[in-house]
Formats: C-alpha cells, structure tokens, sequence
C-alpha cells in the first residue's frame, strides 16, 4: 500500500514549438501515515508531479502506481485512483462553488456515489477534524473568511475519505497564526494513516514537518532522503535550486566561525549549545 | 491531458511582413471592402479567383496557408448548415424529391455561393486577426469611430472594452483549465449523460469562473483609476497610428481588385 513512482518523466505539448520538459525519471514512495514533502523553485515541476500522483496528467515515460493501480487513461482506473488520491490545489478557494458549506463538502462524496446518510457522517467529521463549527453548515461558502475558505477546500477534499492527501503550497497567503493552525491539523492527519505530499517551496516548512524530502530542479531529482540527512548534505555542499533558511544560515556562518552548533531548525536549542560552546 | 483547447479563430501570429506592418485601419478598411466584394459575386469563376488572392495574401503576409484554413474550422458547420439550409429551401426546377424535402437547381447554386461566401468572408476576415495585434487592431477601429463620437457614440471606451475583453481572454481559459482539474480531482463527471445533466455538471465550473471574473474586473478598475484613467479625453498615445504611403497603396490596390472582380462578375 503506497504510491509509487518510477521514473517518471513528463513533457508538455511534445511535438509542437512549446514543447517542454516538466519532469525526468523522478522516483518516489509515499507511504500512508507519513508526511513526504516536494521541494522546488517555480517551474521545478513539482506542481506537475502532483497532478501525476491523482492521474489528472499522465506519465509520458515511467510510471506511477497508486496501491498497485496504475494511473492510465483507463476510466476506472482513473476513478479509483482519484478517489484513492485528494488533491488540493494552489488557492483552492478559488474552486468554491456551491450555496451552502453543506453541498460544497458533499460534492466529493456525492460524485464518488457515497450514500446520503454517509455523507452526512463523513461531513460532520471531517468539519471537526479541520475545525470548522458546525453552525457554518447552512452559511455559504463565500461568506467565510480566508482561513476558513482554505479549511474547508481542504475539508472537502477529505470528506471523500482519500488514503493520500497532495497538497499544493496549503499555505500560502496566510498569516502566520492561521499557518500553524492549518499545519498542525494536517499532522493530526498523518495521525490517522493518511499520507501527506506536501508541495512548498519553503525549505524550512519542510525541514520542519516532513519525514522524507524530495528536492526538484529543472523536473529532475536533486536530492530524496530525510530532513537530517537534507541539512547534513547542505552543509557538505549547496544544493541547486536551494536557499538555506535564515537559521541554518546562520548555522553555517556560526562553523565557518569554528563554533560546533548542529544543524537545527529549533531558535533556543541554537542558543543554547552556542551558550556551551562560548563557555568551554 | 490538455482539457481545453484554445481557439485559433481570431489569434494573432507575429511575423514581419509587409501585411503585419500595414497600419490598421488601412487593413481594417480593405477587409471591409473585400467582404463587400466577396457578396457581390455569383460566378463560380469568381471564387476561384478569391481563393487565388487568399493564397497571394498568405504568401505576402508570411502566413502559412495551413494556418489561414485552420482559423476556419471552428465555423466549418456554421457554413455546412447555411448552405444546408439554402439548398433545401430554394424553390426552383426540383432535382430530387423526397417526402417535403426538395432540392432544386437553384437551391443547389445557392448553397455552393452562400457556403462559399461564408467561408471566405471567414478566411478574409481572420486574416486581418492573423497579422493585426489586438492592441492595434483596437487602435485601428477606435480611430475610425470617432467621427461618429459627435453624435455620442463611445468609440474609446468601445476600443477600451475590446483591449481589454481580448487581453484576458487566455488568461481566462488558464483559469477555467485549473477550476476543471480542481474539479475533477474532486471526483466531477463531465463528459457522461445527457445534454442536462452535462450542463449540470458544468455549474461547479462556472461558479468559480464568474466569481474570479467580477473579481479580476474589480482588481483591473482600481488598478486603472490608480494610475489616473478617466477615459479617452485628453488622453495621448505612446504609438500613434501613422498612416503611411503603402497604406494609400495597398488600400488603392484592394479597391481595384474588388472592382475588377466585381465588374468581371456582373459582366459574365
């Protein structure tokens, strides 16, 4: 059980001028219950790569598998693997469409033929799950705020109960308050076996939450491994495409310096082994 | 997967010709003239002859005819049902009966002139789109209605609409591609069932798409009253239209051939 990608290659609008190269033998394992990050600059293809992993495009060369299903153009393959796989797009706000929260959290479920009284369940479940009161049911989806709009895409595409979950930059344009919040109601997912791709082009978000990190430059792979193993190769070498967060380059300023600080994301452990470090 | 095609009718392709360079009006007027021509003349001869200027034009603009066809095919059933309509309708000598439906001589002739009529006055058309930037093309129309602002007709903020309806154009279709995939991972069916509940199936679209239009609509009027637009007053240009000498000619020489194929015409 898991999504499997094997080098996976891409290209848009092959044998026309536009042609473009979007991605290139990219390999990827995503497990559920664990939080897989796609790292990149604008144009890196990781936008692209998320749309494989839910057959919205499909492979022009390699292959991805979604628990032994392979994305083809195949119609019931295609459901399945869609049902299989929720994905959030970038300002998923922008998707809104029904008159009440009700029918917007019922559109998934209600197109993958859930029963009424199902729907009904999954709705008030997954409304809690992403903090969302119960109250807002009959309001529509266009009065809510910001925050509330970006939970309640997000909620909506958990409502059909997907065993993964591809989301695109969740949170971008958000405060920071709302950012913490909505990150830790995503852990509380992994909690529940879901699997996580999460697409960012922050470095330290991913350093931060994720247990393995895919790096892509130009739609191919620069690195794959864990957040400790990323810092430790960022410390040997920088890698293409990648901008150290303020603390970790403040780190790597600190050794040049001949200070020994590890490679963390954490303010006050910083402090206080640069507080030993002076000491000795 | 490519969900949405973009339109070729009415698109633009960037080359240096010595169409591309002509100014606007003179090619909005020429095609004016043409299409006046176009129904003038019934002799099949005549058509042959506008075809073979259609091919001179594409040669001279540096257009691919491949390309000049293609901007036709969106409107090919529209030109199909016209001459359907006309060779059905047309009373005459009959030729073939069948039940109430009766083609007749007549009706054949008719359907053949205005089929081929509408195709060219397509082709004609999209050949000014095909080498006329939107910008100067609205420059162009907005400079041959002002004579008529007199009598209060809004000739710049017509052309002001028409900038501005042609530049979102593909960033609309941009935005309605990621509503459909947005959509679709979702779980929407849109290509099963019948005619209703296909139109159905389109609301989640559409919603999404209005709201971002009154949207960007909204961002786009604040925008401009930032920078001080108050309409077409006292506004100057950065690129004037200049009417030059191969504009007189190549306008005199729309004029010639439109009446020599006219005056053949009504002499066959």
């Amino acid at each position: 059980m898991s999504i499997r990608v094997d080098s996976l290659g891409h290209v848009y609008h092959p044998g026309t001028p536009l042609e473009t190269k979007a991605l290139c033998g990219v390999d990827l394992m995503v497990e559920p219950g664990t939080w897989v990050a796609i790292v990149g600059q604008t144009g890196s293809g990781k936008s692209t790569l998320a749309q494989h992993l839910n057959a919205l495009l499909l492979p022009t060369s390699g292959s991805v598998e979604v628990d032994g299903i392979p994305t083809t153009a195949e119609p019931s393959a295609l459901r399945m693997v869609r049902r299989k796989v929720g994905l959030v797009f970038q300002y998923p706000e922008h998707q809104l469409f029904a008159e009440s929260v009700l029918e917007e959290m019922a559109f998934g479920p209600r197109n993958w033929k859930f029963s009424e009284e199902d729907i009904r369940e999954t709705t008030t479940r997954t409304m809690k799950l992403l903090g969302l009161s119960e109250e807002l049911l009959t309001r529509s989806p266009f009065q809510l705020s910001g925050g509330q709009k970006r939970r309640l895409c997000i909620a909506s595409v958990l409502a059909a109960r997907p065993d993964y979950l591809v989301l695109d930059e969740p949170t971008a344009g958000m405060d920071a308050p709302g950012r913490r919040e909505l990150l830790g109601l995503l852990k509380g997912l992994v909690k529940e076996r879901i699997g996580i791709v999460h697409i960012t082009h922050d470095l330290e978000l991913a350093l931060a939450m994720a247990e393995r990190i895919l790096v892509l430059e130009k739609g191919k792979t620069v690195f794959c491994g864990t957040p400790g193993s990323l810092m430790d190769e960022l410390v040997e070498r920088p890698i293409r495409g990648l901008c150290l967060p303020p603390i970790l380059e403040l780190v790597s300023g600190l050794r040049d310096y001949g200070y020994h600080v590890p490679f963390t994301l954490d303010a006050v452990e910083l402090a206080d082994r640069l507080e030993k470090e002076i000491r000795t | 997967m490519k969900f949405l095609n973009h339109l070729t009718l009415g698109q633009y392709i960037p080359a240096d010709s010595p169409v591309h360079r002509l100014d606007p009006r003179c090619k909005i007027l020429s095609v004016v003239l043409l299409l006046a021509g176009i129904f003038m003349v019934k002799h099949p001869v005549a058509f042959v002859a506008w075809g073979i200027f259609l091919l001179f034009l594409s040669r001279f603009s540096r257009i691919p005819f491949r390309v000049v066809i293609q901007g036709a095919r969106p409107v090919i059933i529209l030109v199909l049902f016209t001459a359907g309509i006309h060779l059905f309708l047309t009373r005459g000598v009959i030729l073939w009966e069948w039940g109430i439906l009766s083609v007749t001589r007549e009706g054949v002739g008719m359907a053949f002139r205005m089929g081929l009529r509408l195709f060219f006055l397509v082709l004609f058309a999209g050949f000014l789109t095909l080498t006329t930037s939107p910008m100067e093309l609205s420059d162009g129309l907005e400079r041959l209605f002002r004579p008529f602002q007199r009598f209060g007709f809004p000739a710049h903020e017509m052309a002001m609409m028409m900038t501005i309806a042609l530049r979102f154009i593909p960033t609309l279709f941009d935005e309605t591609d990621r509503i459909l995939r947005a959509q679709l991972a979702r779980g929407a069916d849109l290509d099963h069932g019948g005619l209703l509940r296909r139109m159905k199936a389109f609301i989640p679209v559409l919603v999404p798409l209005f709201v971002i239009v009154f949207q960007r609509a909204e961002d786009l009027a604040q925008a401009m009253e930032a920078r001080c637009y108050r309409g077409g007053t006292g506004r100057s240009r950065m690129n004037p239209l200049r009417w030059k000498r191969a504009d007189t000619f190549a306008m005199a020489g729309t004029l010639v051939i439109v009446a020599v194929f006219v005056l053949m015409d009504l002499g066959a």
